[in-house]
């Protein structure tokens, strides 16, 4: 069993349609009992890695095979900037709250992972990796690498962090008082990036395209602010 | 539609570009959706033409992460061997950066009388 499913994931037709299958059936399941946690996109990276590990398949093997669907990633980027188009007039009318919560966000980000990754003890390499985790990837992997941390280890806590707020996020928002459409888009964005984003489109138009606004804006502050924050408690 | 993409692909190309050639902390993602949203803005895309696309790949974003999820199947023994620490670092910051922006937002935010909720 094990040498056929490794065999299977050879083929790039295989690869593929094992991902597809998978997203289609949890988020079948997602959309029958509506709750977040059972987030698709987490059960089906979940399970593929279940599955791969079981049967010796390497990731990067998966990872070839797979390409195609993780090439649209960056196109779906660049998308963003119809849903910004569309949202332009509700942008404008709040470019102070959506400056201000994303300097104050990314902030936040950087000194949170300081102060509680030094109270265990951890690395400076290993905290410098962390720091940037709110970011979307490719910002996140430079700024660690530009102040002496690991870029692979930051792409790695980026994902967990990303996939962790798109599932708990849009419960927690609601239960702290989160209301505005604005403010959820700006909460799903700058804790969760791309990912958040994905799940703040879930909630609206208006909260997918101001997290798609401060993904950008997320990336820039947290690259101008780490380097000051790291000599500030270090 | 094929047009819309085909313009998609053409903002990530600049954008890719311009990340390449110049030093910017931005990659070249974000960069094309900063110049589409500026071509938009202009007229010099129309609308209608980046419309469908767009849409359709936006939709289904979260698809598109499950590869680079996948990815951390290489990663397991760092991550068991830290675990309670990148836990509770993860969970905490995570929040902080949530809660912070969230209520920033909340707090500064025009009341969305505009908002019409389409969806």
């Amino acid at each position: 069993m094990t040498e056929l499913i490794n065999h299977l994931f050879e083929s790039e037709t295989f690869a593929l349609a094992a991902t597809l299958g998978l997203f289609i059936l949890f988020e079948a399941i997602y959309q029958k009992l509506k709750t977040p946690l059972l987030n698709p996109v987490l059960l089906t990276i979940l399970c593929l890695i279940v599955v791969l590990k079981y049967s010796d398949v390497p990731y990067e093997t998966y990872q070839k095979n797979t390409h195609m669907i993780h090439f649209m990633l960056g196109p779906s980027v660049v998308a963003l900037g119809v849903l910004l188009y569309e949202q332009l007039h509700t942008i404008g009318k709040n470019a102070i709250a959506i400056l201000s919560a994303t300097f104050i966000g990314s902030v936040m980000g950087v000194v949170s992972v300081i102060i509680v990754a030094k109270l265990f003890g951890a690395d400076y390499d290993l905290i410098v990796s962390m720091a940037p985790k709110s970011v979307t990837t490719p910002i996140a992997m430079g700024v660690s690498l530009q102040n002496g941390g690991i870029p692979s280890m930051t792409a790695v806590f980026v994902i967990i962090v990303g996939i962790l707020g798109a599932t708990v996020g849009p419960i927690v928002i609601e239960k702290v008082g989160i209301k505005k459409p604005i403010a959820k888009g700006l909460s799903m964005g700058t804790c969760a990036h791309g990912i958040g984003t994905a799940a703040a489109i879930q909630m609206g138009v208006l909260e997918g395209a101001i997290s798609g606004l401060s993904i950008g804006l997320m990336g820039i502050f947290t690259a101008l602010v780490t380097p000051a924050l790291l000599e500030l408690f270090f | 539609m094929i047009r819309g993409f085909m313009l998609i692909l053409v903002m990530l190309s600049l954008g890719t570009l311009i990340n390449e050639i110049t030093d910017l902390p931005i990659p070249g993602n974000v960069i094309g959706m900063i110049i589409l949203f500026i071509c938009l803005y202009t007229k010099i895309i129309p609308y209608d033409w980046v419309k469908d696309a767009a849409h359709s790949l936006t939709r289904r974003m979260s698809l598109f992460f499950i590869p680079a999820g996948v990815g951390m199947m290489n990663y397991l023994d760092l991550l068991s061997e830290n675990w309670l620490m990148i836990t509770v670092v993860i969970v905490v910051s995570m929040f902080a950066v949530m809660f912070s922006a969230g209520w920033t937002g909340q707090l500064l935010g025009k009341k969305d009388e505009d908002y019409d909720g389409a969806n």
